[in-house]
């Protein structure tokens, strides 16, 4: 898929790559704050860090007068990146007036983004939150204390809901009410979350169903009476646990004939020296015959396959084993037996074709003249 | 527009040969319907005839009659899997299952998910860190009387990975000779030997393709337009027709014939075939000698599919500690097309399909890149491309979070 990004996104991304002057590609060396966000494995992950001009009489006072960013990501996220720090510096906001930069921001200094692509600008109001609390660590502000409570802390608890993206049920809640999301589209264009496998999706829609059916007020970030949510996480806990992310296309679970052959026994000496020949195994005593025959006729699909195992182990594996070949059954269905032969030569045809006629000739004498080999 | 850029996409799309724009400019100009009865329209439809000749004996197809144009491959794709599987159920309800692998081109892989959850099981092969196929998967997922149809392609189309379908086809037709065995050979006419006509007397006759029913490519990977495809359907082979509404393609393809774009892809097969061999050996040495070039001069890469057989015009690799998309964007500014697996190229937001299944580390995962020849390619855009790569992979590292350029490593 292409995607259409706006010229200022463009010019952000290839302004930051190349390291054009008054772009934000780097490290600032002992900041005053820091915020990573994402990972390698969610596909994009940032670093952004901040230095401020530091007020002698109160930290409050202190502004961010530099920006720095490193980020791990496509084209968007490292144009996002490049926006945050921009917005920052020009505005000479102080940590907390930067708190209040949102998402949002980002996206009009881009001048739009991809729905797809939203969860870029995301990423950049994450990671500037994490870093203002770094800064407030630091500066010994206490950030409760103005009624400041770091969100992004519930990222990493609670109960996983999208398990490609790792997106926890209470950081789900928070960012549906946040960012206003009303569809499961948009909370995958915002977060990622149901944006792989998509097994989470319905739980999604339920979560949004729940948040928004419950709202009372226009900007839906109305809690529910206590109450009536613990009755609803009660019920939810209950719930038996269906809707368990599967694997995305695996195979039904079935039995399979599968035999896994025991190593063959060799001499100590190493050697097959007096084993059987072809000729042995070619002309068996008639009676023997005649009676293994009838057992083979009589038996269960298993006992087949283990008839089978035991005429290819006694008969013709020394046999080939002598010759330098060996061979292994991967599979018996019905009549058909499906073997990994070797021959002495790997790239010998004509060999291999030997030792396959061979098998199946042993294998017809002795238990039905109707058994095919398969060669794998 | 098309001047200056280092074209190394094949895979997606390529270059319409100029005698192959000709031809079509040609059979433009030539309007008439090749179902009417007048002249003009039957002296076209004899043309048409002649280009499905042409087709059928550059697969070595036994019969005109076996090939059927489509739109493209994807619509053979959909016509092969549903038309055969709801042939076979009619016959035999019981016989209902598919199988195919985690690899496929959507274009197989969703309509076998789609038939997935309209009840029809499936049986998803997987492969190893090289690209190859499970065999012992594969033969334990083959059910006499069950299995309806096998859909496998040939090489896979981001990592050139080839499968040997000479002897999955003979496993599953020895197993039930009743099982349609189907190959999205999309990535591979006119790139390897493929002959529909002889059965394999050993599995290592690369390209004896006796065993196989179906077989689906399109015409805009082998220098002809985009929007027009082939379907090859072997004489006997039970098919229930999927685009109906007319009696087109003796009753297996609705729709008028778009006879320029089939004239254009009987001659395009026809100049790729002229100098398969060659051409051949030419693009893969420019491929081994970019992929040469890389493995020396970029630090953490890995070449995905390596040590197994490959399609000689693909490369694909993974690097550590940067974005596909990013570098791609920056490869664009430079002159250079090529594409990536990466989740924030796709629109899905999860990276290639076929390298997870590879088991790629996620650490490479996100910055892989798949490079596409053709014979048009040469050796000094290999060369320039490969300039232009290994700087424009440094530069993306040196923005990244997850790259420590002192130590010139990974950060994990």
């Amino acid at each position: 898929m292409a995607w259409q990004y706006s010229e200022k996104t463009k010019q952000l991304f290839m302004d930051a790559v190349q390291g054009k002057s008054g772009a934000h590609v780097g490290e600032i060396e002992n900041p005053d704050g820091v915020g990573e966000h994402g990972s390698v494995a969610c596909g994009d992950a940032l670093k952004f860090m901040f230095r401020v001009q530091r007020d002698a009489s109160d930290p409050l006072k202190d502004k961010i007068v530099e920006a720095k960013f490193l980020t791990f990501g496509c084209t968007s996220a490292i144009a996002a990146s490049e926006a945050l720090c921009r917005i920052i510096e020009e505005r000479a906001l102080t940590p907390i007036e930067a708190l209040k930069i949102t998402n949002q921001d980002i996206v009009e200094y881009l001048e739009g983004l991809p729905t797809q692509k939203i969860h870029c600008s995301v990423m950049g109001a994450e990671a500037l939150e994490t870093a203002v609390f770094d800064w407030a660590k630091k500066r010994g502000v206490d950030m409760a204390a103005l009624g400041l409570h770091q969100l992004n802390n519930d990222e990493h608890e609670g109960r996983l809901v999208c398990s490609c993206f790792g997106i926890t049920e209470p950081y789900l809640r928070r960012k549906i009410k946040e960012l206003n999301l009303k569809t499961v589209d948009e909370v995958t264009g915002a977060i990622k979350a149901g944006g792989a496998c998509g097994t989470c999706r319905g739980e999604i829609q339920d979560i949004i169903n729940e948040i928004w059916s419950s709202a009372t007020c226009a900007t839906g970030t109305c809690e529910l009476p206590q109450e009536t949510q613990a009755a609803i996480d009660e019920f939810l806990n209950a719930k038996p646990e269906t809707n368990q992310p599967e694997q995305a296309g695996e195979a039904p679970q079935r039995e399979s004939s599968f035999i896994q052959l025991a190593t063959v026994t060799q001499k100590a000496d190493g050697s097959y020296a007096n084993g059987p020949t072809l000729a042995d195994a070619e002309n068996p005593d008639a009676a023997a015959l005649a009676a293994s025959r009838a057992e083979y006729a009589d038996a269960s699909p298993y006992k087949r396959a283990k008839l089978i195992e035991k005429v290819i182990e006694e008969v013709a594996r020394p046999v080939m084993k002598r010759d330098g070949g060996d061979v292994e059954i991967v599979d018996v269905k019905d009549n058909l037996v499906y073997v990994s032969l070797v021959g002495a030569c790997e790239d010998c045809e004509s060999a291999t074709l030997t030792l396959e006629m061979l098998v199946e000739t042993v294998l017809q004498d002795r238990l039905d003249p109707n058994i095919k080999i398969v060669q794998i | 527009m098309t001047e200056n850029w280092i074209y190394l996409d094949n895979n997606a799309t390529t270059k319409v040969a100029p005698e192959v724009v000709e031809t079509v400019r040609d059979y433009l100009e030539r309007y008439w319907n090749p179902s009417s009865m007048y002249e003009p329209a039957l002296q076209l439809a004899r043309e048409l005839d002649a280009a499905r000749a042409t087709v059928a004996n550059a697969l070595g197809a036994a019969n005109r009659d076996e090939i059927v144009f489509t739109s493209c491959a994807t619509e053979s794709n959909n016509a092969a899997i549903v038309g055969a599987l709801r042939a076979a159920i009619k016959a035999n309800p019981k016989r209902r299952r598919i199988i195919t692998t985690r690899v496929e081109h959507p274009a197989v892989l969703e309509v076998c998910r789609r038939l997935e959850k309209d009840g029809y099981p499936v049986d998803w092969i997987g492969v190893d860190s090289k690209g190859a196929l499970d065999l012992r998967a594969y033969v334990q997922a083959l059910r006499p009387g069950e299995t309806a149809v096998v859909s496998i392609m040939h090489a896979n189309n981001e990592t050139g990975v080839i499968f040997p379908i000479e002897k999955l086809s003979r496993i599953a037709k020895q197993t039930d000779a009743k099982i349609a065995f189907h190959v999205d050979a999309t990535q591979t006419v006119a790139k390897l030997p493929i002959n529909l006509g002889a059965a394999p007397v050993a599995d290592s006759d690369r390209g004896a393709f006796g065993y196989v029913d179906m077989l689906s490519f399109s015409g805009h990977k082998i220098h002809a337009p985009k929007g027009v495809g082939v379907l090859y359907l072997k004489r006997g082979v039970a098919f229930e027709r999927f685009m109906i509404g007319g009696h087109q393609e003796k009753g297996r393809r609705a729709g008028t014939e778009n006879v320029p774009y089939i004239m254009g892809l009987a001659k395009a097969l026809e100049l790729d075939l002229a100098d398969l061999p060659d051409a051949s050996a030419r693009i893969e040495r420019l491929r081994d000698r970019l992929q040469a070039g890389i493995e020396e001069r970029v630090p953490y890469v890995v070449v995905n599919g390596k040590g197994s057989p490959r399609t000689p015009n693909t490369l694909n690799v993974a690097v550590y500690g940067a974005e596909g998309e990013a570098i791609l964007a920056l490869m664009s500014a430079n002159g250079v097309c090529v594409s990536s697996g990466s989740a924030c190229t796709s629109g899905s937001l999860e990276p290639s399909h076929v390298l997870t299944a590879m088991k790629v580390p996620s650490g490479a995962l996100q910055g892989n890149f798949r490079f596409s020849l053709s014979r048009y390619t040469t050796e000094s855009e290999i060369d320039r491309a490969l300039e232009v790569f290994v700087e424009v992979v440094a530069t993306i590292r040196k923005t990244s979070s997850k790259w420590d350029d002192a130590k010139c490593e990974p950060i994990s």
